[in-house]
């Protein structure tokens, strides 16, 4: 039986003489539940701080043979270096006043490697995310550089697990990649940390084949646990299974496998209309993370017509469950009498029994700023629902409009879609009884 | 129909920033958009025109702040801020996009810095910071017109139990001659923890 009060001892902080403490005491409310389980705050909480030292790079060195505070440098194959800005260029850098930059020097004609990596003490049974930007500062086409960001633990017969790794590649046309200011790039483990493991390895992996003259940034490292508890627990509140899972919910979501069939551009995504539509989807090989992406474009009429067309995956989700959409987006090219009208927008929605569909997030963006918003490289975007999944509602769909009006080669690249659950407790009571 | 369950002491589960995509302008003194006040302008403001903030993260807008040409190098600054009530022991994390669209010159090189900071005011008058990112752009062939870049922060310590405002501000700043423009967009704070720290009975309550 459950009774739903209102509290009269509202919780609130202790008290601090008077301090600048809001009261808010009606907004507050006491359910009481009976059978109700209340148990302390877990023994073995996860990190809610930074986990990273000297993230940003801003600390140097004192020893002789690394640039970087608590970070090393390992395995440089022919001339490769990590360094701050060398005394010749400017500093550039993402946050701070620092970044760490990873050159090659003048050699022959040949492969060049060096790791960057930080070991950093964790707790058995957290879900941590890893995030940081990059910025391919200088390079040549066909040398194929790459930066792979990676967390990984080690076991103890010396083999390396991954459980976040972030490939950024270079295929596709290079000049789109190269000079186009810092990326942002955030992902969160599908699994925790193994119960028997408490440190994982933090590492940069940069590889060119050149003739040296390439150089990659990389600043604002970040690694946090964005679980709150860890599952390795033998509390009983601690193991609670009602916390809402943090793995990507879409699949193929850097579409890497582009296996689609007819209407399908990458597996598991379905372009809207199939045909027929004056615009289309495409695999592409310019790509945020990875070696491919999604292509937007319109296809040539004779004056300027409005054309649209929409790329979806149906995903289930936890009913009660908060949801973080992100994805990033690069509008490659404004086509010929496309002026202020092109349109991206990334949504993630519901719908009814009679087929009304229910925003949970929308982010729209609109190319109308002339040539400063056009080929200007990808970005990041991230936004969380301001609702959770409604109760009875178990599936949701991830799509993105693509309109323009022109006349020809509108195009826009997508790429890295991701949609987590936020790792805090479903609200919605899938056994509860007598609450309403 | 549904049923949910309430915990006490939760934290924000929505965004606290109002108009965090400068989609609507304001045209109330000091308040260039809706909810955001510009503070202390010396030879530089928050632009708000149509005209000139279009080149938008997301949606069709963003803020622009520019600071104005002068004969001189003179420092120029100006700054945006908007209050937001939180819950007390409850972490937070702040999210931007920022565009440097222009760079500046002196007779060597402007330096424009854009600082993000979220900070309360303590019962001494004191800002005390909980995030703050500086973003300094040195190089004028690397730095101006790359389009957006994305930024996210998370407080390293929860909003203290006496405390129930913070106050989410960018502070724009450089010596120049001719002035730089920088975009803003996007801005957003959210609480990053589901359960305030400041709770007399901190309680995780399974049914």
């Amino acid at each position: 039986m459950a009774n739903i009060i209102k509290d009269d001892r509202s919780p609130r902080p202790p008290s601090h003489g008077g301090g600048p403490v809001k009261k808010d005491d009606d907004k507050h409310l006491k359910i009481e539940i009976d059978s109700l389980k209340c148990c302390p705050l877990p023994d073995c909480p996860c990190e809610t701080g930074e986990l990273i030292k000297n993230a940003g790079f801003e600390i140097l060195s004192t020893d002789d043979f690394q640039a970087f505070a608590h970070w090393k440098a390992v395995n440089p194959v022919s001339n490769t270096v990590v360094t701050q800005a060398p005394p010749d260029m400017t500093p550039v850098q993402y946050e701070g006043i620092r970044a760490a930059w990873f050159r090659t020097e003048a050699s022959d004609l040949e492969q060049h490697s060096i790791s960057l990596q930080q070991n950093v003490t964790v707790t058995p049974g957290c879900i941590y995310q890893l995030s940081f930007a990059e910025n391919l500062l200088a390079g040549s086409p066909a040398t194929f550089p790459s930066l792979v960001g990676r967390v990984y633990y080690t076991d103890s017969a010396g083999n390396q697990f991954d459980l976040i790794n972030i490939p950024i590649a270079t295929s596709g046309i290079f000049q789109d990649k190269v000079d186009k200011g810092f990326n942002f790039h955030q992902k969160t483990a599908d699994i925790p940390v193994p119960c028997d493991v408490s440190k994982v390895t933090v590492q940069f992996d940069f590889s060119v084949r050149d003739t040296g003259g390439t150089i990659w940034l990389l600043d604002g490292v970040s690694l946090r646990a964005v679980s709150s508890v860890s599952s390795c627990s033998k509390d009983g509140c601690a193991s609670s299974g009602g916390i809402c899972q943090t793995r990507n919910l879409v699949r193929n979501g850097n579409f890497e496998d582009i296996s689609g069939s007819i209407g399908s551009p990458s597996l598991y995504w379905r372009q809207l209309p199939e045909s027929g539509a004056l615009a289309e989807v495409v695999s592409y090989s310019t790509s945020y993370e990875g070696t491919f992406s999604v292509l937007f474009a319109s296809i040539e009429t004779e004056s300027p017509t409005f054309k649209s067309v929409s790329l979806r995956q149906i995903v289930p989700v936890t009913p009660g469950c908060r949801l973080e959409f992100s994805f990033a987006e690069n509008f490659r090219n404004r086509g010929d009498g496309a002026g202020d009208t092109p349109r991206l927008i990334g949504r993630v929605f519901w719908v009814d029994d009679g087929g009304t569909e229910f925003d949970l997030i929308n982010i729209p963006i609109a190319k109308i700023g002339g040539e400063n918003d056009e080929n200007q490289g990808f970005n990041f975007h991230k936004r969380i629902a301001d609702v959770p999944v409604p109760c009875n509602v178990t599936s949701v769909y991830v799509q993105f409009d693509f309109s323009v009006t022109d006349i020809r080669n509108t195009q826009w690249i997508l790429d890295a879609v991701q949609l987590r659950p936020v790792p805090w407790d479903p609200v919605c009571c899938l056994d509860c009884k007598g609450v309403s | 129909m549904q049923k949910y369950k309430f915990t006490r002491c939760n934290c924000e589960t929505g965004e606290l920033i109002k108009n965090g995509g400068f989609e609507i302008r304001s045209r109330e003194p000091d308040y260039p958009f809706q909810y955001w006040e510009q503070v202390n302008p010396n030879f530089a403001i928050v632009n708000n025109s149509p005209n000139v903030t279009i080149v938008a993260y997301e949606g069709l807008s963003a803020a622009r702040f520019e600071s104005s040409d002068s004969a001189e190098e003179i420092n120029k600054s100006v700054s945006l801020q908007q209050k937001v009530i939180v819950t007390p022991g409850c972490f937070y994390k702040l999210s931007f996009a920022e565009n440097l669209l222009f760079k500046g010159n002196t007779t060597a090189a402007a330096i424009p810095l854009l600082t993000a900071r979220v900070f309360y005011v303590d019962n001494f008058g004191n800002d005390v910071d909980l995030i703050i990112i500086p973003i300094f752009k040195f190089s004028q062939v690397h730095d101006p017109n790359r389009g957006y870049t994305f930024h996210e922060a998370v407080t390293e310590v929860p909003v203290p139990c006496d405390v129930s405002e913070l106050i989410v501000r960018f502070d724009y700043f450089e010596n120049s001659t001719d002035g730089s423009v920088w975009l803003l967009d996007g801005v957003s704070l959210r609480a990053a923890s589901p359960i305030s720290a400041c709770c007399e009975k901190s309680t995780k309550c399974i049914l």
